[in-house]
């Protein structure tokens, strides 16, 4: 009996703090698209992904040939209708600049990601919100003309729930800034699925402009968030997310 | 330190910790920068044991110890133990007026000594304004001071430092906006917003700056902005033994965008100085968090 009780208890923890899903930029969303779910008040992710070379702009070259590489990120939710987040995708260099020298990743390009939530989800309304990913830098005026994750989007989100189970379908359009990421424009969403006997599992179909993504994300012991999927179906990606509530 | 003196002579209500106490503390301090190609990141770590002596009648003595415990692509002087922080304060409260002041002689933080006087006026539950004002010149024991390029090392003139700004509390939200500006240190005229979401023990803010020494520091950006991160460390309320034995109460993280180390900088005068806990214990905004 009370190994019941401590597993009924478990199993409410981590229901405890709505936490959806990871992107590589931190804030809430899909695999590679956004939503318009937000996290609860006061939750604080910090969090690292590893970016397939698939997944991130074209500029991720070296000496001619995209790298797989990863994102850090931290973001945060101080208010139900915003979220904000810092990260940065480590990119590859030869050491100092010297093409003599060793490959490794001795920078990153940095970004900053917003999203405000201007409708909240109810019985008939889908939550809509806009955001952006990059959106403050000095762009093409500044000395590392980099804004390569820039884009703005408008999302809605609407869930249904029958018998426990939690179906999800959100829509985008989604414009990037530079031409290379392009391919990411347009019209873009996915559907996801929470089963009713353990909804911090969640599965994601998503399209993204380009491909077809599919991938599962799980909420572990109330702190920690995994997400792992396929990026078109071919390029294996993967997430973890420390979730801490600051409220 | 003659102002220190004559305020001996003054009255104190002594709101601050109990008389005699001594607090004995460590905490962290983290500095990281981004500007070469030679690693992700430059690190350096340093243990800050520290202590306070609260003398009564808002009179405390503080001091803090740099240990450094890290140092990766860091000024090869920063491998130095060091103290960092010795001073002196005294707070003045004239209640029915509203005025609070305190003031501090010594050693600082940022390698400065000198004087700091800071004044705060809480005009009502969601308004108060403050000021600061230093006298301060360089300070750093064992460093060339002379061939070192990282800062106006010039030990010959004191600066003058002087900050003034407000600050908004919107108590539903736990939500606080501050606008500051003046004269910071290395000479350099500023001014600063900042929007800071307070919780129950941490606070998250983002800030803009703009300010117009650039030049000397080789950039081309005389605007930046960031965010901060102060976290309370627990425990969060405070003992009332003769001596206390504690983590510090804080752990401070700032991104700056287009930190160059030297723009908007502000010296330290608490061992425990962030942007969560006001200067003075006053019953406004952060000031009513029971830590």
């Amino acid at each position: 009996m009370t190994m019941r009780r401590l597993y009924i208890l478990f199993l409410i923890s981590l229901l405890t703090i709505a936490v959806r899903a990871q992107q590589a930029t931190g804030l809430n969303g899909l695999i590679h698209v956004p939503t318009a779910d937000m996290d609860t008040v006061g939750l604080a992710r910090i969090g690292a992904q590893f970016l397939p070379h698939e997944m991130v702009p074209d500029k991720f070259t070296l000496d001619g040939e995209k790298y797989n590489t990863a994102s850090n990120y931290l973001s945060i939710t101080p208010f139900r209708w915003i979220e904000i987040g810092y990260g940065y995708t480590l990119m590859k260099f030869h050491k100092n600049l010297n093409p003599k020298r060793q490959t490794g990743f001795y920078a990153k390009d940095r970004y900053f990601s917003a999203k405000i939530q201007f409708i909240q989800e109810d019985q008939w309304w889908p939550s809509l919100a806009v955001g952006g990913n990059d959106v403050w830098g000095t762009g093409d005026s500044g000395e590392s003309k980099s804004n390569y994750y820039r884009n703005y989007f408008v999302a809605a989100s609407k869930h249904i729930d029958y018998n426990g189970h939690l179906f999800g379908g959100h829509v985008a359009y989604r414009d990037w800034y530079r031409d290379y990421n392009h391919r990411w424009n347009g019209v873009v969403g996915g559907f996801t699925y929470q089963p009713s006997f353990y909804q911090p599992l969640r599965a994601i179909v998503e399209w993204d402009g380009n491909g077809v993504n599919c991938g599962v994300d799980c909420r572990l012991y109330r702190y920690f968030l995994l997400q792992c999927g396929l990026f078109e179906g071919k390029a294996f990606t993967c997430g973890l997310c420390f979730c801490i509530q600051l409220l | 330190m003659v102002l220190l003196c004559l305020l001996t002579l003054m009255p104190g209500k002594g709101r601050a910790q109990e008389a005699g106490q001594v607090e004995l503390f460590c905490g962290a301090e983290l500095s990281y920068a981004d500007i070469n190609y030679l690693r992700l990141y430059d690190v350096l770590i340093n243990m800050t044991p520290s202590v306070k002596w609260h003398l009564g009648k808002d009179w405390q003595v503080a001091g803090q110890v740099f240990l450094p415990l890290i140092n990766d692509g860091y000024p090869e002087r920063n491998d130095m133990i060091r103290l960092n922080m010795a001073n002196i304060s005294k707070e003045l409260h004239f209640d029915e007026a509203k005025q609070h002041f305190k003031m501090t002689a010594g050693l600082f933080g940022m390698e400065r000594y000198g004087a700091d006087l800071r004044w705060m006026y809480p005009i009502n539950s969601w308004l108060m304004v403050h000021a600061r004002l230093g006298l301060v010149n360089h300070w750093a024991l064992g460093f060339d001071l002379h061939d070192n390029t990282e800062s106006e090392f010039d030990t010959g003139h004191w600066s003058k430092f002087g900050v003034a700004g407000a600050s908004v509390w919107l108590n539903p939200w736990a939500t606080e906006f501050r606008v500051s500006g003046g004269r910071y240190m290395n000479g350099d005229n500023g001014l600063e917003g900042e929007i800071i979401r307070h919780f129950n023990h941490c606070s998250v803010s983002i800030f803009a700056q703009i300010h117009e020494r650039y030049q000397s520091t080789g950039g081309s950006n005389n605007k930046s902005g960031g965010f901060r991160v102060v976290m309370m460390i627990p425990p969060y309320k405070k003992s009332h033994e003769k001596v206390v034995f504690r983590p510090a109460t804080n752990f401070r993280l700032t991104y700056n965008a287009q930190s160059d180390g030297y723009s908007m900088k502000k010296y330290n005068t608490d061992p425990e100085e962030n942007e969560r806990t006001l200067p003075m214990r006053l019953p406004w905004g952060t000031g009513n968090f029971n830590e």
